[in-house]
């Protein structure tokens, strides 16, 4: 029962917490504080991960999210001078208003479908589907191809990451 | 037990917040962002289906959302800091060349 109490308590805070800096990241005007704001966001997202038993996933979304792609994000943030975008005024355009208008009806939408059926399948929380073992012996199983595919993807990524941010593109001389 | 639904609420609000993110702010690192933030919220939603119905599969497929956006996340920002030679600003409103 004070587990269950305890899971409650986890849950809403953190979901709170996820929901506020996601309001906030894209709220405030400096981009280095969205950046910050949006790993908050990430770690309660892998806390809500592991309320929910997975914990290979939330390492790995914080070694990935809070670590990675949070180091490029801030270096791109310190080689750019953001002054401009930081002047810029809070207009309201129309676009902008039906954007946020057709993405809350979307929200309610998705609400009502997804928040009052119910789901169909074994209930319960999974006790060790989410560990790195099960999930380490399916990726060289299973999962091998795609596995393969995506070490591919990421080796095309990071060549193209390189040549599109050396000195010079394509086809000129190196520096 | 917390209701699957409960997670799937909290999913739909950050993807909401991630549009609302992608479609209102000109600035193209906070644009880039509010879609991370957007898989994130799909990842969400997969891992609780995972975990309720007991499969497997969800997660497997969280992992290669997350390899996708690693890659995406490197050649993204090498393209920001391209336009922000060519341009010297990486304002979204600047970048419309196939506006005709």
């Amino acid at each position: 029962m004070a587990v269950l109490i305890a899971k409650w308590v986890v849950f809403v805070l953190v979901s709170l917490l996820a929901i506020a800096s996601s309001v906030l990241m894209i709220y405030v005007k400096n981009t280095l504080h969205s950046a910050l704001f949006m790993v908050m966001a990430f770690i309660a997202s892998a806390i809500l991960y592991l309320l929910l038993g997975c914990q290979f996933l939330a390492m790995l979304q914080i070694i990935v999210y809070a670590g990675a792609v949070m180091m490029l994000i801030i270096f791109v943030i310190m080689m750019i001078s953001l002054k401009d975008e930081e002047k810029l005024a809070r207009k309201i355009t129309k676009t902008k208003v039906a954007g946020v208008v057709i993405s809350i009806l979307f929200m309610m939408l998705f609400i009502l479908i997804m928040g009052f059926n119910s789901v169909k399948g074994k209930m319960g929380a999974l006790t060790s589907i989410g560990d790195a073992k099960t999930i380490g012996s399916l990726l060289f199983t299973r999962f091998l191809l795609p596995f393969e595919v995506a070490s591919v993807l990421l080796l095309a990524a990071m060549v193209g990451a390189v040549m599109l941010s050396k000195k010079k593109s394509f086809g000129g001389e190196d520096q | 037990m917390i209701p699957v639904q409960l997670y799937f609420v909290v999913s739909a609000i950050l993807f909401v917040i991630g549009v609302i993110g992608a479609l209102t702010r000109r600035n193209a690192i906070v644009v880039f962002m509010s879609i991370e933030m957007m898989l994130n919220a799909v990842n969400l939603t997969l891992i609780a289906a995972s975990s309720y119905l007991h499969s497997i599969d969800g997660v497997m497929f969280v992992f290669f959302v997350m390899t996708v956006a690693a890659a995406e996340a490197a050649v993204g920002l090498a393209i920001f800091l391209m336009m922000y030679r060519k341009k010297d600003t990486i304002k979204l409103d600047e970048f419309n060349l196939l506006k005709g």
